[in-house]
């Protein structure tokens, strides 16, 4: 983003987030974990949603964030080593001690 | 464990039960040894994890009753011994001073990174291609966010069991698993943008 756009824009948002009930960008950034998992207070939902309705900035960065958490959580589905790819001899000193 | 034929009930019976550990530690071991070098960043530290997980597991297994929690079990002992292994071999790095948390200006305004680029002609990456840069920026990540980022976001291990794995209260299981959320996501941004994830 063009930077005097960039300056412009928080310079606007200093005004807006003094506002009663407005939350600002760094509070937002305290509650997205709560509010991913569903945990936010009834209470700061709505000051949430508002600045998100306001604000691109954090917009883009909640979209990135969940991005990130999906790119992830895509990692758990990766399947394991196949059997023939462990070393035998690791498989023979888990089961030496046993062996009569 | 498979030379002389039992000559008694008992032989019998420890052999059968060797039998099944044998059979345990095959169909386990793959993922397993996966979990463990993910956590150590080191397959053949992981190997001395794993080695270490399945000989716990043939002790507590004559005593384990719950077998429908099984994995749930190996799970945990795998993930503790390769912690044990990461903790000896060297301190969990406290939380790193850098630049990869967001900036706020005086008014607590979010300010916008200029996007990183990755000086690469290539577009259009494969499944694949984006999994395993994603597994490669999370291998870079200091090990306290690295492990958190792991139990949670991947294994799928709840933030209370996180805590009990790493003794840390649910609060600091929080903070670390978004720093490490924030810093990983600062790390695929170029990827973000080019609309690759």
């Amino acid at each position: 983003m063009n930077l005097l756009v960039d300056r412009t824009r928080r310079r606007i948002h200093g005004v807006l987030f003094r506002l009663p009930g407005i939350v600002n960008c760094e509070e937002i950034e305290g509650f997205i974990l709560d509010y991913l998992e569903d945990e936010l207070p009834k209470c700061q939902r709505q000051p949430f949603n508002v600045h998100l309705a306001m604000c691109k900035s954090c917009r883009t960065y909640l979209a990135d964030y969940k991005t990130t958490l999906t790119a992830t959580a895509a990692l758990s589905n990766e399947g394991d080593i196949a059997l023939e790819d462990v070393p035998e001899d690791l498989i023979a000193a888990i089961l030496r001690p046993r062996c009569p | 464990m498979k030379g002389q034929p039992p000559t008694d009930q008992s032989d019998k019976q420890a052999a059968q039960e060797e039998e099944g550990f044998d059979r345990l530690v095959r169909d386990n071991i793959g993922w397993m040894l996966f979990l463990a070098a993910r956590i150590l960043n080191d397959g053949t530290k992981a190997e001395d994890a794993v080695q270490n997980a399945f000989s716990n597991i043939h002790k507590g297994l004559e005593n384990f009753e719950n077998r429908a929690n099984l994995k749930t079990w190996m799970h945990r002992i795998v993930v503790n011994e390769a912690l044990m292994l990461l903790r000896k071999d060297r301190q969990l790095k406290e939380l790193p001073i850098d630049d990869s948390y967001p900036l706020f200006d005086q008014n607590g305004c979010r300010v916008v990174d200029q996007a990183v680029t990755w000086e690469t002609a290539e577009m259009n990456l494969t499944a694949q291609q984006t999994r395993e840069i994603v597994r490669d920026e999370i291998a870079k990540l200091p090990d306290d966010l690295r492990i958190v980022l792991i139990l949670r976001d991947i294994e799928g291990v709840s933030t209370a069991e996180v805590g009990k794995l790493l003794e840390l209260n649910e609060p600091t299981v929080r903070v670390r698993l978004h720093r490490a959320r924030v810093a990983l996501k600062k790390r695929l941004e170029p990827l973000i943008v080019r609309g690759e994830l």
